[in-house]
């Protein structure tokens, strides 16, 4: 027996295709949305940054301290394995210098000692905090 | 009258895999994507002068745990009214607030205090190490 089946219109595919229009249309609205709104950051799951209201933008010239929920310290990226006055002394150069902390939230205040005692052996003045303005 | 009408142009790029293509990576935007902005709170660390005018009078503030703080040695909730007011009055006079938290305090707690005095106009505010029990 020979199944005859039928040949795809072509009108029913064109018609098809433009209904997919708007749907297209809506993707790519929200696609650019995305792209322009948000932006791409490393994400890591041992640093929850404290939430503030402050609008203050943070500096990227700054020496930054990382305080990981495990209570390791990280300077500029590379792991204190000595006491941090000899890590962060180097890096810092005058008071005027900048010193952003990034800490865990979930930690205890005494973590931030080391780091405020270190920067008033420096005669750094002024600490920034690093925090997550929520919008 | 015969017209002469233009041949329909052929699709030369299939739609479906543009559209394939395009959702990939309006998933990849949508999981990836960061909306929180990164901001800083600025201290000035105990020792250190802020360059503010400050006037002679010190205060102590410590942040204790469950929501209360001893401000020069009384005790107050955080929502409380006198608190406020006292705290209104050392934004008004200038005067220096030495900030410090008990052993024990969260650091979110610590930033929403000190957060918190910023935005009530306290801008002589130095931080110390914490103080323990």
């Amino acid at each position: 027996m020979k199944v005859i089946t039928p040949a795809p219109s072509n009108r029913s595919n064109n018609q098809l295709d433009e209904s997919m229009i708007p749907a297209i249309n809506i993707v790519f609205l929200l696609l650019i949305f995305f792209m322009i709104a948000g932006h791409i950051e490393a994400r890591t799951d041992q640093l929850k940054m404290p939430v503030s209201q402050s609008s203050l933008t943070l500096k990227d010239d700054a020496v930054t301290i990382q305080i990981l929920n495990d209570g390791r310290y990280i300077v500029n990226g590379s792991p204190v394995s000595g006491e941090l006055h000899d890590t962060l002394g180097p890096l810092v150069t005058g008071t005027d210098a900048v010193v952003t902390c990034k800490v865990d939230k979930h930690l205890s205040a005494e973590v931030l000692d080391p780091i405020l005692n270190t920067v008033r052996d420096l005669g750094i003045q002024q600490l920034n905090i690093a925090t997550e303005q929520r919008l | 009258m015969l017209l002469d009408t233009a041949p329909a142009s052929k699709r030369l790029i299939s739609i479906t895999p543009l559209i394939d293509v395009v959702f990939i990576l309006l998933l990849f935007f949508m999981l990836s994507s960061v909306f929180n902005k990164t901001t800083r709170l600025e201290v000035i660390t105990a020792g250190a002068s802020s360059g503010k005018a400050v006037s002679d009078k010190q205060h102590t503030l410590i942040l204790l745990a469950d929501d209360y703080v001893t401000l020069d040695g009384q005790r107050f909730s955080l929502g409380d009214g006198a608190y406020l007011r006292r705290l209104s009055l050392l934004a008004e006079q200038g005067d220096m607030l030495r900030v410090a938290a008990r052993s024990g305090v969260s650091v979110q707690a610590l930033v929403s205090l000190l957060d918190e005095l910023q935005r009530m106009g306290l801008a002589n505010i130095k931080l110390g190490p914490t103080k323990k029990q």
